[in-house]
Parts: structure tokens; C-alpha cells; sequence
């Protein structure tokens, strides 16, 4: 409840001192006014009487506030009189560039405009309900004032409704007369309303007054307004509408004739507003819209119980409510829903927003090869990446195999059909990939086999580890392949199925997966580190750059020159030194360097395998292969950006990174993604460090007594801890991932099979001016959101109760 | 003037009514048409033309003191974007008002956003004539009075603000006119190798190929350009369709007649692939032509890096400081060779102005953008500029250029004088086909299909029909 009463029970002492306040405030008022008004003859402004009334309030009110403060403030003598000097120092200052600035100006009266009118009305807002309580004739003629004030002014204020005299400009100010007219109106009909007592005589003054309203604002509609009413309709959406709430009304237990009359109302409007075309029609036309309209919302009125005075403290109970809330739903209708609902609507219309063209827009968005091309899906069984995929599946199946500790639980026949399984793909595969030519071919019968195959392993390889929840035999090695292997998988998916919508489900998945595992990495390994914070302070400085500007960085990293030129991108310039490199006499020392890393890994393979740690032999025989392969590469000259020219000479061969051709073009993707994982993974790292550190030392302490090693504490104990954190940090990434934008606008505007959904509706509703197509891009986009919001939002909700 | 069904109202208001309903028994529902499908200007026809008409007398007068005015453009380089202001202060100096210009290299996705938004500027100009037309269509901008076509029209070569008609309405007017049909050559290449500029088409490919053998890169090209990124391969299209076929296959080309997958279209589309993908025939700045910036160009042909770039007379803007262009400079400019049957087609390109706001400051500006004193204006500032940063050197051509039959020739140099004749009496002089387009194609697939193409993603039939599947019905 807001109490509006005047201060009583002051002493003597404060009275004085509100008497000194107000003259102290109308003397610093006056003289604030004279010098604005002195400095505007001095300066040569140009101010209105109202710029130097708000002149003379932030002089006086600043100095008034400062000193004000001064009587308050707890602190030592020294420090009120600072912070006072500071106060009316600002103050004058604030003063001084309101006169001189005309931008500050402009700001300072708009902030003082909107805090005056949104004070007057949360005032009144809360006097009018006052009277809802302690006169109800007063409040019903206040309501009837305030609607009809407010219906006319907006139909004023839209050039719907305005007065036929005069020309130009003048005629919408002099409209504004209709206002208090229709508002006054409106006003006796409302306590018309409460003079009448019983019920066939409150309805019909109801409809009575309605109607008479109805007819005044019809009267004055403005020629582009007036609906061409159209019969069918005008019948039929009352009657619907009044069905429909009569309907409503029965399920809720309410009276049906109230509700109907109110669904009617609804109908008359669509029927009579909503569906014919405005400014077609005639006065009479418009005059039957209003005035029946207006008979209904009487009607409704005066069919509505009489006033008791529990109703009308239920009544003053909830408007209060509203009143509190209102400016919030206001804004957020404003800023959310009505945008929402608007983007819906003009994703069914044509390009202009004219023609209602049904799911048309759709249908262009999806006939478009580039948003959804799936016709090279029989090439993933043919990729390179795939036949990678499926040798590292073999090798850690067969890992498996020989991982699994206890035997008695050996389950030979399914996983070693699975293993033998996917050794014959890895065959297959690779006789396909051998004989396919350039890659691009579709081989059916083997697409068909490798399909077969794959889903077989998958299916044993799920049902082996139900059976065997704790003796996965997945660890170490193993895990590691296996974990490769579904990159490749992914990636051999990835290369294939191309794009727009395709590029954003990629984004979401590749993005997600890498900041959040690399995050999860960092923040679980530098945990108690030496030097943790400086290291989480240097990762999750990207967090502080732009997308913008991190991605004109990366950029100018990717950036190709001609083989003739010096390569200026960072990446480049090593790409191709590394191709010198090994093209010149350092390549054998170099590839020696490798050969002995590789080495020292072989020597601890075999350490890891004797001593019975079978992860670190298996990490150190996985991590030795490609080291061993790039070593190889160095020997033959084959890696790094230079190639043979006709005359046997080198020329530089640089990447080009964002705008790769055909296959490798996927990659361009991963390209524009890196700078995005680059800072979403501080973002990770932070939050998921933050939760790692809130685990409870004494489960920590439990594990260690139980003898469990670091990675079985890891996986068993702190991740099951935070998982309601990783899953927070998971949805935050992909709502963010999935509205991507700036970075491809950036580096390569959706060229080059690049283009994500939100680029795809900027560029269709502003470049090519296709408003329905950006619509209903966007309401995809919004879909596809949705549901990980819906989770997120779920699962705040369940944390809270 | 049109006004829209308000379908679209009824749910909102609905939605509305239901929290009107929810808060007290006695709210009187708002029965509001929504202000979201209110066009912008209800009644401008009538009082346009009254205003602008005793406006247009009163602008030497000095009626328009005081008054501003906001123009935003494509122009946004230090050269175009500055002698723009320089020839609008011109005008506002002279009638005591004040006109401020801003020029945004991303203007066609912006001036979008500021319409939609309810926040245009006074004066837009356009480089594509489709969206002139869309814009005064959808009842964003406002037609042409009939006086300030009276003056104009007369001051250019017959139907050079045809493009910019539909519905009886003239929705914009030309104030800069662009002579693409340009080829500049590196001097010190053509005497070191005693190349001559051909006459043909088929002489240009010769040319190119023995440059090559004698290993010289024949040609700098890039088509990246933002948001924009091929429309530099669309302009070579439009110039060999122009030369290749005829003006009768490129109208019904533009006008959907013709389509992408036509044979015809695709051989010219293969022409120009087959062009740059020779090995050696292109020096791309940027690594590869789909990932060079046009403007990328001008230092590799100054510096001798290729011989030969093709692009319009705005190109001189993308030159290095202090370039000298002429038969005694560092670079030279021709006439693009055309298919030796006699006809010398030319392609060109241009600006035009409309407006946002009905005002008789905003008509007077917009008079002066497209008249002889005002095309003037700009090309002295603009050519004063050029010069200023020349230094000593004979100055490049200035990048602005009109085909105003009225404007001061004086102010153009021999070299620009020469465009300028060649505009103004160009026959078949045909205006940039993409921008004629629909922006589904002509801003959108034939730009984004166009640079798979020349990047390699795609063979150029299959880009070709996938222009065609977005050529609206």
C-alpha cells in the first residue's frame, strides 16, 4: 500500500528546518533562474523560458542536495565539507553545460521529462485505485475520463481520428481538442453507470453510453482509417469470439452472458478493425465499427456485478499489483513479445510485408541448396576423414579388447564381432576411399555396407557397456581412441553435410564441445597450480575483446598473399617458412629432433606398460604415431606451404584459410570458429574453475582414503559435483553459438560456404530487402533456441525450489 | 496512397484487450489500429508539390536559412565522401543552411535498417536503381516533384533517370554517372613489352595469353567487397554480355527473359572463368581472387605486380597517393575492348538521390545534387583533391564524373573529358545490370553464386541455375 499523507508528528526543531530548506531552495531557484537567464545574455544562448526553468532547478536543486548531504553524512567534519564541495561543484558544472551544451540539453530535459511524467502517473495510477475505495462514483468517472482519454489520444496521436478542418500541420494539434471531449464523455458515462441500480436498467445505460461514445469517435475517423466493412466477417468473429468466451467462461465457472459479451466485443473488433482494409470505407462504416463496439464494452460494463466493498478491496489489491509491475511488462512486451509475434506474422508475408503468402517464405528458405544440401551424404563413407575415423575405431576397439581387467565378466562374442566388425570397415572404407576418384563418387553398395557395419558396432559397442558399467575396459588408450575416432566421425560428417543450417548445428557442436572441454581441462589441471591465476587471467583475456575485433585479428592471422609476395599473415608466413624448412638442409636435423621425441615416447610406452599403467602407455603410443608421421614428412619435403614450380624451383603455396574450395571448404567454418572457442573458453574455464573449487574437500578427502587415483577423483567424483555448472556453461555457449553473427560478417560474410543462420537473415531482410525470408529465418533461428532455453530455464527452476 | 490491410492488429490487440480485461472490470478496451503498420507519410503528393514549388523559387533568396538537411551515401573514401561535403557546403554557405553528409561503405545494408527503423536521413543516395524504385514503392521515400523534374530532366541525356520510374512516379535522380567500361594498363609494362591495347575481345585474351608466356601476371583481379563481395564478377558479366551478345539479350537478360542457365549466358560466364584460372594469368592480392578486396588492386598494377585491371573510372579513387594516369604516367586507361563488330557498347553505373522527409530544403538539395551547378561543384572539389594528393604528378582522374549535359566541361581533365563525351553520347550505353536485378538476385545469388563460381566451389552452370532458383516469380 502506498501511504500519500502529509508528514505529521513533526517537532519543532524539524519544522524550522523544512521552513529554512524550501526559502533556502526558492532563493538558490531564483538566483539560479536570473543567471541563466544573465548568462544567456552574456553567451549569446538562445533559451526558452522552460530550458531556464530546468536551469534553475539543477543549480539549486544540486546545491540544495549537496548541502542536504552535508547534514546527513556520518563522516569526520573534513570529509562532509569534500564531498559537499564536490557535490556543488558538479552540480555548477552540470549547470554550466546545460546552458552552453544543446546536446546536454536535449538529454538533461528528456531524463527530467520522463522522471516527472513517470512519477505523475505511478502518483495518480496510485490515487486513482485510492478512489476505488473511498468513492466509487469518483473512481468510476475517473476510469471512464482515463479511458476515453486514453483510446482517444492514441487514435488522435496515430492519425486514425483527427478533426477535417484546416490544413496541414495545424489540423493534427487541433485534433487534440477531441480528447477531453470523448474523455468527458466517457466519464459520465461512468458514473451514469453507478447512478443506475438493477440490472436491466445498468446494462442498457451501459450499452446506452457505450454506444454514444462509440458514434463520437467514429465520427471524426480520418479517411485512411475507415474500414470497408465486410459483412461476413462482421458477423461471424462476434459470434465466434462470443463462443469461444462463453466457453472459456463455463470452464472457469464464470457467468456466460458477461463473458460472451466480452468475447463479442473481441470479434466486433477483428471482425470490424482487423480484417477489412482501412481507408476504403465510408464514416457510416466507421461509425457502425465504434458504436456497436462501444454498445458491447458498455454493455459488458453494466453487466458486471454491483460494486461491494469486498469486491472493490479485491479490485484496489490487484491494481496495486499492476500498478508495480506494469512499467516492467511493459517493457518487456515492448522490447520482446510484440517484436516476436510481429517477426512471426511477417514471416508469412511477401517481400515487402504486403501479401499474406502463407508458408511460402519457408519453403524458399528450405528450397535453397545452400541452406540445406545434404546430396553429398553418401561421400562421408568416402572421405579421408572417415577412413581415419574407422582405423583408429579398429585400433581402440581391439584397445579394448586387451584393457579389460576382470575376465570373468568377458563378453567375447559381441565386442570381438565389433572389433573384427569394424576392422572390415576400416577395410572397406579404405578400398573405397583408394578407388573412389577425387573422393567425389558414390559407391552404393559399399555406402551401403559401411552404413550397415557402423550401426552393428555402435549397437554392440552401447549394449558391451550397459552390460558392463564398471568394466568398460574403456581408460586411458582406449578412451583416447575411441574419443579421436568420434571427431573424425564428426568430422567426416561435417566435410559432407554443407549448408547454412548445417554450418550452425557444426558451430553449436564444435564450439560447445572444444571451450567447454578445453575450458573444463584448464580449470581442472591448473587447480592449486603454481601460477593458476596469472595463467586464468592471460586465458580469459579474450573474454574482454569484441567478436568484431577478435575476428579483424584472426583475420589478418589467416591472411593469404600471392606466392610472389611475403607472406603477412602470421599463419601463413610459418606455413610456408616450415615449408622452406623442410625443403631445405635443417630437414634432416629437424626430422632427427622428431625421431628421438618419439623415442623418448616409445621408452615410456613401454615403462607405462610394464609397471602396469596402461594409460599412460597407450597416451604415449598415441601421442608417438603422428609425431613419428610429421618426423616422416620432413624427410621427404612434404609439408609446409611450398610447392615445386616448372623449373623445379619452390614457390610458396599459402592456405586459404577462410576461403578453401569444395571439401576443404568445410573447414572454412572451423576457421571463423577458432577465434570463437578462443574466447568462449576463458568464459569456461572461469566459471567451471569457480565450481571445481566449491567442491567439498572432505568427498575429496573420502575418495583419497578409498585409494582412488587422480583421474578416477576427476571423472567420479568432482565432475559428477559440477555437472549442473558444465550443463549452465554448455546451454550459455550454444544460445550464444547459435546466434552467431559478427564473426562470419566479419571474416567472410557467408562466402564460401560459410553463412550461418543469423547472417543469412540480415542478409535477406536488409541486403536483398526480402523481409518475410529474414523473418522467417529468424523465427527458425528463435525455434531452435528455444528448447535449450526451455532447459535452462528448467533447471534454474529446479535449483531454486 | 496505399494503405495496407491491418490484419496483423488483431492478434496484438487481442492480446491487449485480454490484459486490459485481467486488470480491473472497468478498463475500456483499445481499440487502437496499431501504429507498426502506419505508413511513414500519409499525404505527401499533393503538398510536395505546392511546397517545393515556391520553395524552389525562394532558395536564392535565402528562404532556406537555417533550415539542415541529412544526406547518406555509398561514398565513403576521403576523396568521394569529402568533395561531397565540400560541393554541399557550396550550397548551404550560399543559402545560410546547413547540410551534413555520411558516407558508409556498407550504405545498402544500413539505409534498410534506418527506413525500417524510422530513422532514415533526410536524403539517401542509391547506387542500385531497383532499390530506388523498392523504396519509393513500399512508401519509404517520396516521388520527384514535377518542377524539379522540369529543371533536371532537360540537363541530361534522354532517359537517364528512366531507370528509377515505376508506377508513373520519378522516385530518384541521377547526380553521379559511372563509365565502367575501362581498362587500365601499367605503362611501363605495355613499353617493356611492346604491347599494344587491343581493339577485340579476342585480342585481349591473346594479349593475355603472351603475357604469360613472356611471364608477366596480365591481370590484377579481387572481387571482395564486404557484404557486397562479387559484384566486381558481375560487372564483368555485364560487359561481356553487352559485347559478346547484344543490348537486346542483355534488356531481356535483366528483365528475367533471359536466363542464367541460357547457354549463351554460361559460355560468357565460362569466358571469363577460364580468363583467370589460366595458371599465372591473375595476381590476387588476397591470396585468391574470391578473398582480394577490389580496392586491393590499384597497388600491384602501379607496382607492376600485373598489367591490366578492368574497372570502372572510380577506380582512380583506389590508386595510390600521387598516381600519375596518361599516356606519360605510371598507368594508362582505355576503352575495354569490345567484340569487333563494329557496335562499342558501354556499360555504366551511377548514383541517384531520393528523399525521405517532405521539405522545401530537402527538394532544393535535392535539385542541386543533380544539377549542372552542382555536378560542377563536385567534380572542382573532388579534382582539387585529387591533385592535392598528386602533388607534383599529373593528378589520376578524380573518380566523380557526370554525364550532366549543362555541367562545366572545363572543370575535367582531357582525359575525364573524353569519358565524359563517351557518356553522353554512348549508344547502347546500358546501366549496370545487377543493380537492376531483383535484390533476391542482382544484391543477393548473382553476387554470393558469382563468387563460388570464381572461388572454385561451384562449376559455373551449377551457379548459374541456382541464380535462376532465386529469381523471384
Amino acid at each position: 500500500m502506498v501511504q500519500v499523507s502529509l508528514p505529521t508528528g513533526l517537532t519543532e526543531q524539524q519544522r524550522r528546518r523544512g521552513v529554512q530548506a524550501v526559502v533556502l531552495l526558492v532563493v538558490l531557484l531564483s538566483v539560479s533562474y536570473v543567471a541563466a537567464t544573465v548568462a544567456e545574455r552574456d553567451l549569446g544562448l538562445l533559451l526558452d523560458t522552460w530550458s531556464r526553468v530546468v536551469a534553475a532547478i539543477i543549480g539549486a536543486g544540486g546545491v540544495v542536495a549537496s548541502l542536504a548531504s552535508w547534514r546527513s553524512s556520518p563522516h569526520s567534519t573534513a570529509r562532509r565539507i569534500t564531498i559537499t564541495a564536490l557535490g556543488i561543484a558538479s552540480a555548477l558544472v552540470l549547470w554550466y553545460l546545460y546552458l552552453t551544451d544543446v546536446l546536454v540539453r536535449a538529454t538533461v530535459q528528456s531524463v527530467v521529462i520522463a522522471i516527472v511524467v513517470s512519477a505523475v502517473v505511478f502518483v495518480a495510477a496510485n490515487k486513482w485505485f485510492d478512489a476505488s475505495l473511498k468513492d466509487w462514483r469518483r473512481f468510476s468517472a475517473l476510469t471512464g475520463v482515463i479511458g476515453g482519454a486514453a483510446v482517444s489520444g492514441l487514435l488522435v496521436g496515430n492519425r486514425n481520428m483527427g478533426l477535417f478542418t484546416g490544413s496541414g500541420e495545424a489540423l493534427a494539434d487541433r485534433s487534440l481538442l477531441l480528447v477531453p471531449v470523448i474523455a468527458v464523455l466517457c466519464g459520465a458515462v461512468g458514473i451514469a453507470l453507478t447512478a443506475v441500480k438493477g440490472q436491466p436498467g445498468k446494462a442498457i445505460v451501459g450499452a446506452a453510453g457505450g454506444a454514444v461514445a462509440g458514434l463520437l469517435i467514429g465520427a471524426f475517423f480520418r479517411s485512411g482509417s475507415l474500414p470497408a466493412l465486410e459483412p461476413v466477417a462482421l458477423l461471424a468473429a462476434p459470434l465466434l469470439g462470443a463462443a469461444l468466451f462463453a466457453g472459456l467462461g463455463q470452464v472457469r465457472g464464470r457467468p456466460i452472458v458477461p463473458a460472451a459479451v466480452t468475447g463479442a466485443a473481441f470479434g466486433w473488433l477483428i471482425g470490424a478493425f482487423g480484417i477489412p482494409s482501412l481507408g476504403d470505407g465510408s464514416v457510416i462504416e466507421a461509425i457502425i465499427g465504434t458504436s456497436v463496439l462501444g454498445a458491447l464494452v458498455g454493455l459488458r460494463l453494466g453487466l458486471s456485478p454491483e460494486a461491494t466493498m469486498e469486491s472493490r478491496i479485491r479490485l484496489e489489491r490487484k491494481a496495486r499489483a499492476v500498478i508495480f509491475l506494469a512499467p516492467a511488462l511493459l517493457f518487456i512486451a515492448a522490447t520482446l513479445v510484440i517484436p516476436t509475434i510481429r517477426t512471426m506474422w511477417l514471416s508469412l508475408l511477401d517481400r515487402t510485408g504486403g501479401e499474406f503468402v502463407g508458408l511460402d517464405q519457408y519453403r524458399l528458405a528450405f528450397g535453397d541448396p545452400n541452406f540445406y544440401d545434404v546430396r553429398r551424404w553418401a561421400d562421408i563413407f568416402v572421405s579421408f576423414e572417415f577412413l581415419v575415423f574407422t582405423i583408429i575405431l579398429a585400433v581402440g576397439l581391439i584397445t579394448v579388447l586387451f584393457t579389460r581387467k576382470q575376465i570373468d565378466q568377458f563378453w567375447p562374442p559381441r565386442l570381438s564381432i565389433a572389433t573384427g566388425g569394424s576392422v572390415l570397415l576400416a577395410g572397406i572404407a579404405s578400398i573405397g576411399w583408394a578407388t573412389a576418384p577425387e573422393q567425389a563418387a558414390t559407391p552404393t553398395v559399399l555406402t551401403f555396407l559401411a552404413i550397415v557395419l557402423l550401426l552393428g558396432i555402435l549397437v554392440m559397442v552401447i549394449r558391451y557397456l550397459k552390460a558392463h558399467p564398471g568394466n568398460s575396459g574403456i581408460s586411458g588408450g582406449s578412451g583416447m581412441a575411441l574419443t579421436l575416432a568420434m571427431i573424425f566421425l564428426g568430422l567426416a560428417l561435417f566435410t559432407n553435410l554443407r549448408g547454412t543450417l548445417f554450418n550452425n548445428i557444426w558451430w553449436v557442436f564444435l564450439v560447445t564441445i572444444v571451450a567447454t572441454g578445453v575450458g573444463l581441462a584448464i580449470a581442472a589441471l591448473s587447480d592449486g597450480a603454481k601460477g593458476e591465476s596469472f595463467a586464468k587471467a592471460m586465458i580469459f583475456m579474450p573474454m574482454a575483446i569484441s567478436f568484431v575485433g577478435a575476428s579483424i585479428i584472426w583475420r589478418f592471422m589467416y591472411i593469404a598473399r600471392p606466392p610472389t609476395n611475403d607472406q603477412t599473415g602470421v599463419l601463413n608466413s610459418l606455413w610456408v617458412g616450415l615449408g622452406q624448412l623442410a625443403n631445405s638442409g635443417a630437414a634432416v636435423p629437424v626430422a632427427i629432433g622428431f625421431f628421438l621425441l618419439v623415442g623418448g615416447l616409445v621408452l615410456l610406452a613401454l615403462r607405462g606398460f610394464l609397471s602396469g599403467a596402461m594409460g599412460i602407455g597407450w597416451g604415449s603410443v598415441f601421442a608417438a604415431l603422428p609425431l613419428a608421421w610429421i618426423g616422416s614428412l620432413f624427410l621427404t619435403g612434404n609439408i609446409g606451404g611450398v610447392t615445386e614450380g616448372p623449373g623445379g624451383q619452390l614457390i610458396a603455396d599459402p592456405i586459404l584459410f577462410l576461403s578453401g574450395t569444395n571439401q576443404v571448404g568445410a573447414y572454412n567454418n572451423f576457421f571463423i570458429m577458432v577465434p570463437f572457442i578462443w574466447i568462449y573458453t576463458g568464459f569456461a574455464m572461469v566459471i567451471l574453475s569457480a565450481a571445481i573449487k566449491g567442491v567439498p574437500s572432505d568427498l575429496i578427502d573420502a575418495s583419497n582414503v578409498d585409494g582412488a587415483t587422480e583421474s578416477q577423483k576427476f571423472w567420479r567424483v568432482v565432475v559428477p559435483q559440477i555437472a549442473p555448472t558444465i550443463g549452465v556453461v554448455v546451454t550459455t555457449i550454444i544460445v550464444t553459438v547459435m546466434k552467431v553473427f559478427d564473426m562470419v560478417a566479419v571474416m567472410t560474410n557467408g562466402n564460401f560456404g560459410t553463412e550461418v543462420l543469423a547472417n543469412a537473415m540480415w542478409k535477406a531482410a536488409f541486403t536483398q530487402g526480402n523481409r518475410g525470408l529474414g523473418s522467417a529465418i529468424a523465427v527458425m533461428l528463435f525455434l531452435l533456441v528455444l528448447p535449450i532455453m526451455f532447459v535452462n530455464i528448467r533447471r534454474m527452476q529446479k535449483e531454486f525450489h | 496512397m496505399r494503405i495496407r490491410k491491418l490484419r496483423m492488429i488483431a492478434p496484438v490487440l487481442a492480446a491487449g484487450l485480454i490484459l486490459a480485461a485481467c486488470a480491473g472490470d472497468e478498463e475500456v478496451p483499445d481499440e487502437t489500429p496499431d501504429d507498426t503498420t502506419e505508413e511513414p507519410a500519409e499525404e505527401p503528393d499533393d503538398d510536395a508539390d505546392d511546397d517545393a514549388a515556391d520553395d524552389m523559387d525562394d532558395a536564392a533568396d535565402g528562404d532556406l536559412a537555417g533550415t539542415a538537411v541529412t544526406v547518406f551515401g555509398p561514398e565513403s573514401s576521403e576523396n568521394e565522401a569529402g568533395s561531397m561535403q565540400d560541393m554541399l557546403n557550396a550550397f548551404a554557405e550560399a543559402n545560410d543552411m546547413t547540410i551534413s553528409y555520411t558516407g558508409a561503405r556498407d550504405f545498402s545494408d544500413q539505409i534498410g535498417a534506418q527506413a525500417e527503423g524510422g530513422n532514415p536521413p533526410d536524403i539517401a543516395i542509391f547506387p542500385q536503381p531497383g532499390r530506388v524504385v523498392d523504396f519509393g514503392e513500399q512508401g519509404f521515400t517520396l516521388p520527384i516533384p514535377q518542377d524539379v523534374l522540369d529543371t533536371i530532366t532537360p540537363q541530361w541525356p534522354e532517359g537517364t533517370n528512366a531507370a528509377y520510374e515505376a508506377g508513373g512516379e520519378t522516385w530518384g535522380l541521377q547526380n553521379k554517372t559511372d563509365l565502367k567500361s575501362i581498362l587500365w594498363y601499367n605503362n611501363q609494362i605495355f613499353a617493356d613489352g611492346g604491347y599494344d591495347v587491343p581493339d577485340t575481345w579476342d585480342g585481349l585474351k591473346d594479349l593475355s595469353d603472351e603475357m604469360i608466356a613472356d611471364g608477366v601476371t596480365p591481370w590484377c583481379v579481387g572481387i571482395e567487397s564486404g557484404p557486397a563481395t562479387g559484384w566486381v564478377f558481375t560487372d564483368w558479366m555485364e560487359e561481356l554480355v553487352l559485347r559478346l551478345e547484344d543490348e537486346d539479350v542483355y534488356d531481356q537478360w535483366v528483365a528475367g527473359e533471359v536466363e542464367f542457365s541460357d547457354d549463351r549466358i554460361v559460355a560468357i560466364g565460362q569466358e571469363i572463368l577460364d580468363l583467370w584460372n589460366t595458371p599465372g594469368a591473375v595476381f590476387a592480392a588476397g591470396g585468391s581472387i574470391a578473398s582480394t578486396p577490389f580496392g586491393d588492386n590499384g597497388g600491384p598494377l602501379v607496382n607492376g605486380d600485373c598489367a591490366m585491371h578492368r574497372q570502372a573510372n572510380f577506380f582512380a579513387a583506389f590508386l595510390p597517393e600521387g598516381t600519375s594516369v596518361g599516356p606519360d604516367g605510371e598507368l594508362d586507361v582505355a576503352y575495354f575492348p569490345a567484340a569487333g563488330d563494329g557496335r562499342e557498347p558501354v556499360l555504366t553505373a551511377g548514383t541517384a538521390a531520393a528523399a525521405f522527409r517532405d521539405a522545401p530544403e530537402v527538394w532544393a538539395v535535392i535539385e542541386y545534387l543533380a544539377s549542372a551547378e552542382g555536378t560542377t561543384e563536385r567534380q572542382r572539389a573532388q579534382a582539387a583533391r585529387v591533385a592535392l594528393d598528386a602533388g607534383d604528378e599529373d593528378p589520376p582522374p578524380s573518380g566523380y564524373m557526370s554525364s550532366n549535359l549543362e555541367q562545366d566541361l572545363s572543370v575535367y581533365s582531357e582525359l575525364e573529358q573524353s569519358f565524359v563525351e563517351i557518356l553522353q553520347q554512348a549508344a547502347p550505353a546500358r546501366f549496370d545490370a545487377s543493380d537492376m536485378m531483383p535484390g533476391a538476385v542482382g544484391a543477393g545469388s548473382f553476387w554470393t553464386e558469382g563468387t563460388s563460381a570464381v572461388n572454385g566451389d561451384k562449376s559455373i552452370e551449377e551457379a548459374f541455375e541456382a541464380i535462376d532458383a532465386t529469381w523471384p516469380d
